[in-house]
């Protein structure tokens, strides 16, 4: 209880940093969101002083602050210039599809990736896993973004798969089923592409893990005891290989939020992606902290999922605590 | 009367890639009697020690255990006691699960006997039975390399081999330990093998020494003999060094 609720404070004091600090980059970038009026000579500078003193742009930075964070415990991240609404309700809406597609992927990739790396690592040095560190480095090779634009282009060509879209556009007339599987059919390209960008970075750490826990001299010790392999993995290896593994399902919950940022940029998906982008372009600072903020909420909450896993799995960390 | 061997081996032989590690080591180990290997340093003591323990295979040569050749498989009658304590015990069990685990992979006796044994085990060498619900990092050094000892001798194994096992502990836990094994050679016929680098420290206790150099052994015989004739330089260097070492204590 002691250990939660010191990681729970230290994250508070986290999380409040973040914010002050991304507000002082926001408040220190070129620009504002008025800056493309100051190009249209029908706009006078005392119009525009006007519009920023409406937007609280004109006050210290501290007091901006104080209200923006006022705010953001509110629920509303500051407002939106350029949707002239609250940021948080229209960030909240996106979510969903961002955490549908990146879920999804997560959950698919360590679902490759555990029994790949475990299986290579037995195997390790033998041709089968030479074989499969080439087909990792490989994948980890390409980036995702290209991966994107072929799978795309490979949409458009064959027209088997929808080139962008969360659903088609009769989707409310579907039936249970026919949503789930057009859902499903929308789903699949930005999936792969997720999956085939985590899987090897993944399966690379599985296998490094189990293959160091395998080499360690208490799993040679249960071998001079004629030890079975089942036995042998289960039992000492991979309980032993839980530590970074845990530590790196941390960073997968942590970046659920920020994973398919540019993917979903690039095939069309409704998330987070093309919000944070045209937010930034337009330099609509609410919404761009609001994206930072929430992503930042789910990178310290996959960090104290991850120690509070490790707590649970190695009884070292009990012990030291 | 000569006694039944155990262990024989025959021109054994070991490269990694184009160093020669072990040559044409051949040397018996009758049932009850204790052989130690001593060396400098990379000499080849501890890779002939797994060799024997199965965790290398040989290039060369023959390893029969009970007449039987080893064919560089493990045999669970042989057990090797590695020189890291601390590392050798896995470090999420309790120190009863440590002694019992190789009773269950061997699957003898129901769960509570196991423990029960474990306990036993524990006991005889000299750690609590209430300290079996302990982890191994709370054990001190010397306690972890006992918790080994006891894991080893719980399943009364036929050959055991201590790869510099006794070194880490102070003179009173390693004659507790020493009689412990001499107690199990004795009355199981278990067969021990002392590698070490302190000539002195063995010389004490096993009736055979064979000196070691640069993978070959350059000096076997019975411990009285070879103190007294010290034919090879190696094994007056072995000696002066370890008397030397000795005196300041």
């Amino acid at each position: 209880m002691k250990f939660l609720a010191g990681r729970i404070l230290h994250s508070l004091f986290l999380l409040a940093g973040v914010s002050l600090l991304c507000f002082l980059f926001a408040a220190l970038a070129p620009g504002d969101y008025f800056a493309e009026l100051r190009m249209d000579p029908t706009v006078s500078n005392q119009t525009i002083a006007g519009l920023r003193a409406r937007a609280g742009m004109d006050r210290p930075f501290l007091a901006r602050y104080g209200a923006w964070a006022a705010s953001a415990l509110r629920g509303e991240f500051g407002y939106s210039l350029a949707y002239g609404a609250p940021a948080g309700p229209i960030v909240g809406e996106r979510i969903g599809a961002t955490l549908l597609l990146t879920g999804t992927a997560t959950l698919l990739a360590w679902l490759l990736a555990v029994p790949w790396g475990v299986w290579s690592a037995a195997r390790r040095g033998a041709w089968l896993d030479g074989i499969s560190r080439a087909i990792l480095a490989l994948l980890l090779a390409v980036p995702d973004l290209l991966l994107a634009i072929v799978f795309l282009a490979l949409a458009v060509e064959t027209g088997s798969f929808p080139a962008g879209g969360m659903v088609s556009r009769d989707f409310s007339s579907l039936g249970a089923a026919a949503k789930l599987r057009d859902a499903a059919w929308h789903m699949a390209l930005p999936v792969a592409v997720l999956v085939l960008g985590m899987f090897p970075v993944l399966a690379r750490h599985v296998r490094a893990s189990v293959a160091e826990a395998l080499d360690s001299p208490f799993v040679l010790s249960a071998r001079a005891n004629g030890i079975g392999e089942r036995r042998l993995l289960f039992r000492h290896a991979l309980p032993a290989a839980l530590n970074p593994l845990i530590s790196l399902f941390g960073i997968s919950v942590g970046t659920l939020l920020s994973a398919s940022l540019l993917v979903e940029v690039v095939m069309g998906w409704p998330g987070l992606g093309p919000l944070f982008l045209e937010a930034i372009m337009a330099r609509d600072f609410a919404i761009v902290l609001a994206v930072v903020m929430l992503s930042t909420v789910f990178l310290i909450a996959g960090n104290l999922l991850a120690d509070l896993l490790l707590y649970r799995a190695d009884p070292r960390i009990r012990v030291r605590s | 009367m000569a006694r039944e061997p155990l262990l024989e081996v025959r021109g054994l032989g070991k490269s990694f890639g184009r160093r020669g590690v072990l040559r044409d080591v051949s040397f018996e180990l009758a049932r009850g009697a204790a052989l130690a290997l001593v060396g400098p340093s990379g000499c080849g003591k501890s890779t002939l020690a797994r060799c024997l323990a199965g965790f290398e295979k040989p290039d060369t040569g023959q390893i029969l255990f009970e007449g039987q050749s080893l064919g560089g498989r493990i045999h669970p009658a042989i057990q090797l006691i590695l020189q890291q304590p601390a590392a050798a015990l896995n470090p999420r069990f309790t120190a009863e699960e440590i002694v019992a685990e190789p009773l269950a992979i061997q699957r003898r006796g129901t769960r509570q006997a196991r423990r029960e044994r474990a306990r036993e085990a524990m006991e005889r060498a000299g750690l609590a039975r209430a300290a079996a619900g302990k982890r191994a990092l709370q054990f001190s050094g010397g306690e972890r390399q006992r918790l080994a000892i006891a894991r080893a001798l719980v399943i009364q194994p036929k050959l055991m081999i201590l790869d510099e096992s006794l070194s880490g502990l102070d003179a009173g836990v390693r004659a507790q330990v020493i009689g412990w094994i001499d107690e199990a050679r004795r009355t199981t016929g278990l067969g021990c093998l002392v590698v070490s680098h302190d000539i002195a420290m063995v010389a004490g206790w096993v009736e055979e020494i064979a000196v070691m150099d640069d993978g070959a052994i350059v000096e076997h015989a019975s411990t009285a003999r070879l103190i007294a004739e010290q034919r090879h330089p190696l094994t007056r260097q072995l000696w002066e060094a370890s008397a030397a070492l000795a005196l300041p204590s």
